[in-house]
């Protein structure tokens, strides 16, 4: 059966240059880099030097790239992290409706503790108004966390001008750029961030890596205690053969975003296209142009995302239903209702992720496809019948 | 007779709990040439789950369905139905324990969850039949339609039992691969193919209530929804005050053991009447009746066209099905959702527990079934 893969936004495949980089810290470099002798200098440097592209990447210095377990843990040291080192400061933290669950649950996990969590709200492109952060500083307010690309439908949030606001107020400013990097240009600087958060996974690396870049001075207690490691921030042995892999898959990434752009828009308008002109009762979710290249979500009326998803696979084709960490949920997605989708329409919503390895054979199975099984489910489904849209 | 049998281009989509019957009703399937998926269901937040750990939806089901499906070489996907089972199948199964019955939830979750919603979602993504491992047989047309339900050929495993609700317009959608098979030779099969499930052991439990906990679990359950459980009283059948009861969820007709009423050794719990809150008990011989009404009846075939009929009647799993006469308590009132029926057994038979189904059988053929509502005593 053919196969086509089309949910980078949930993983990508690891680059067979990012495998070739990593091998050797399996086997003869396996040292620790916190060990003095020449076998942990060796992993010292590797880290060393993976410090620096990564930093390199996003206009950090070396000194302020925390490798962590992933994303969300990232997330989870930024949200906690600053939170605890200012609470004797304030208690409020500003976050959006739209944040992926690392953000959002560890708020509401703070909220619990005692903290005041306001979710600012987005608009129907899913995008969020820095009018509206505005509104929400309070002077208790110690940090503001607000995505850099939303994970489900790719908006791309006014980053810079909800920095320049945390800058004029004093309030510390993390962004999850997990969705963005290799994607969009990043630089800490001009976008005003203290702190941002990088996955390797999602741009060919490999799993159970990512970073927190941590601006020089930023308050920041740790999340995880018991060594000197990563600047006493994140204490636990360097998951080095996963750094150098992260490092390598971001250079690769940096040196060929445009390039990846340009070919993932194309065959992301193809797709979109191609639904849009093939399939009635479509809803194309999201901004129309400030949106991720590789990013389509797209509701299909009256029918279940789930089932859509379970059938293409049947079909080899793969895609998710909002985002992989709320997949097999029938909860509709708290992003699509946030921008105001209805909850009915929201269940119908499928992501549609594009990378590098797509080809237009691949988006042309999906059109080909792809109608018929919305057809099909359509067919039984009672919606569709008592709407009166089926002829 | 016309046996189970439907062309191999069909797509089957398998239930599977990663047990033994599932698996091999899945491998068959595989063999016979199908286009074959599986499906788990998943019923509970595993976060507070119960802790038996063997039941079929439990989250090591779902491991093991998964490893049992890869063994196989077929998707599988996990289908989650937690709203559902609670709705149609805990919540009522916890109603009936404080109204002094004695439920069957498998029957209600076959009926509602399992060839109700998850039928439905499996014949969504494509599936023309939905196959379980559950040793009964179908009888079908050669156009498929108008199918007989019959009794497993193994009649120590038969599970015809817990499936007389399925409505009839289900039935041409269902598909048993096991049906006329012996246990030992799904075991024996399992154990070839290397299926991982093969030496499991077999759930006898509720599959929601924690090992043992029964009372507990509904006790709690009705607590959450405002409705008390309370302690009452405890007689004889002629009427005499024995002692108290700890709450009627906690017994059932028949039961023997933890009555907590000194000099019980030879009593048995023979009726529960919740509009008094009181629990009966007598002896072995008290248990004996002949007449029950029940209602909630389902009919898989045209008998119900033949009141009263002849029918040999089963009221527990466990119960060797007895001749009986089914009649309609209530002349006249005709089939649908009210219909009441009155079932008089040739010989009384013992325990017949309000909140059980009775299930109906012509020989072997399933004609119908429905909930016992009310015994009659001697």
């Amino acid at each position: 059966m053919k196969k086509v893969y089309l949910d980078h936004n949930a993983t990508t495949p690891v680059h067979p240059e990012v495998v070739k980089a990593m091998l050797p810290y399996f086997g003869e470099r396996f040292g620790n880099p916190s060990s003095v002798h020449s076998f942990g200098q060796e992993a010292k440097r590797a880290l060393d030097e993976a410090r620096g592209v990564v930093a390199a990447a996003v206009g950090a210095r070396p000194d302020e790239v925390v490798f962590t377990g992933g994303g969300t843990e990232a997330d989870n040291m930024a949200v906690t992290g600053v939170a605890s080192a200012l609470c004797n400061k304030g208690l409020h933290i500003i976050t959006s409706q739209i944040e992926h669950h690392a953000v959002l649950s560890t708020c509401r996990h703070l909220a619990g503790m005692g903290y005041e969590v306001t979710e600012v709200p987005c608009d129907a492109n899913g995008v969020v108004a820095p009018q509206a952060v505005r509104d929400a500083v309070r002077k208790d307010t110690v940090l503001i966390t607000i995505m850099h690309a939303n994970n489900e439908t790719g908006s791309i949030q006014p980053v810079e001008e909800i920095g320049r606001l945390a800058l004029e107020r004093g309030i510390v400013f993390h962004t999850d750029a997990v969705q963005t990097l290799g994607k969009l240009p990043l630089d800490v600087n001009a976008m005003g961030v203290n702190l941002m958060s990088l996955s390797s996974h999602k741009i060919y690396g490999p799993k159970g890596v990512g970073a927190l870049i941590v601006r020089r001075g930023t308050p920041l207690v740790p999340v995880i205690f018991g060594g000197h490691h990563e600047r006493k921030k994140r204490a636990g042995t360097e998951n080095v053969s996963g750094i150098v892999g992260f490092a390598k898959a971001v250079e690769l990434a940096t040196r060929d975003l445009e390039a990846t752009e340009a070919h993932v828009l194309g065959l992301r308008r193809k797709l979109e296209e191609g639904v849009l002109s093939t399939v009635p009762h479509v809803r194309l979710n999201g901004h129309p142009t400030k949106r991720l290249s590789s990013t389509a979500s797209i509701c299909f009326e009256f029918i279940e995302g789930e089932s859509l998803v379970l059938s293409l696979d049947m079909e080899g084709i793969a895609v998710s239903s909002g985002s992989a960490c709320t997949s097999g949920s029938s909860e509709p997605s708290h992003v699509l209702l946030a921008m105001g989708v209805p909850p009915a329409t929201a269940q119908g919503s499928v992501r549609f992720s594009l990378g590098t390895e797509n080809t237009e054979s691949g988006v042309d199975y999906v059109l080909e496809v792809l109608p018929r099984i919305v057809e099909r489910l359509r067919a039984m489904s009672p919606l569709y019948r008592q709407s009166g849209t089926c002829v | 007779m016309k046996r189970d049998i439907f062309p191999s281009s069909a797509t089957v989509a398998v239930a599977m709990s990663g047990g033994v019957d599932s698996s091999v009703a899945a491998a068959l399937l595989v063999e016979k040439g199908h286009r074959v998926f599986g499906v788990t269901m998943e019923l509970w937040s595993y976060a507070d789950a119960p802790a038996s750990g063997r039941s079929c939806c439990s989250m090591a089901a779902i491991e093991d369905a998964r490893a049992a499906a890869a063994r196989l070489g077929i998707p599988h996907y996990v289908v989650e139905l937690e709203d559902v089972f609670e709705e149609g199948v805990v919540r009522p199964f916890c109603l009936e324990y404080s109204r002094g019955k004695t439920p069957n939830p498998c029957v209600l979750c076959n009926a509602r969850v399992k060839f109700g919603v998850l039928l439905d979602r499996v014949r969504s993504l494509g599936a023309d039949f939905l196959a379980t491992g559950h040793y009964a047989r179908l009888e079908r047309e050669a156009d498929g339609a108008a199918t007989r339900m019959r009794r497993g050929t193994d009649e120590q495993k038969d599970q015809s039992y817990a499936l007389w609700a399925v409505t009839s317009a289900r039935l041409e959608n269902l598909c048993f691969p096991l049906g006329e098979m012996r246990k030992s030779d799904v075991r024996r099969l399992a154990s070839e193919l290397g299926l991982p499930s093969a030496e499991r052991e077999e759930s006898q439990d509720v599959c929601f209530v924690p090992a043992g906990d029964c009372g507990d679990f509904v006790t709690a359950r009705l607590s959450a929804m405002g409705i008390d459980v309370r302690p009452g009283d405890v007689i004889d059948v002629a009427g005499k005050a024995l002692g108290s009861h700890r709450g009627l969820v906690r017994y059932t007709v028949g039961q023997r053991r933890g009555l907590g009423i000194s000099g019980a050794d030879r009593q048995y719990v023979v009726e529960l009447r919740p509009d008094t809150n009181t629990v009966v008990m007598g002896e072995k011989r008290d248990l004996l009746s002949r007449e029950f009404t029940c209602a909630d009846v389902n009919w898989l075939s045209d008998a119900a066209e033949r009141l009263p009929l002849r029918a040999l009647v089963q009221v527990r799993y466990t119960h060797q099905a007895a001749p009986a006469l089914v009649e309609e308590a209530a002349p006249g009132a005709g089939l649908g959702p009210g219909q009441r029926l009155r079932v008089t057994f040739d010989a009384a038979q013992s325990a017949i527990t309000p909140g059980q189904s009775a299930v109906f059988y012509d020989g072997d053929t399933v004609l119908g079934g429905g909930v016992i509502e009310s015994v009659t005593r001697r």
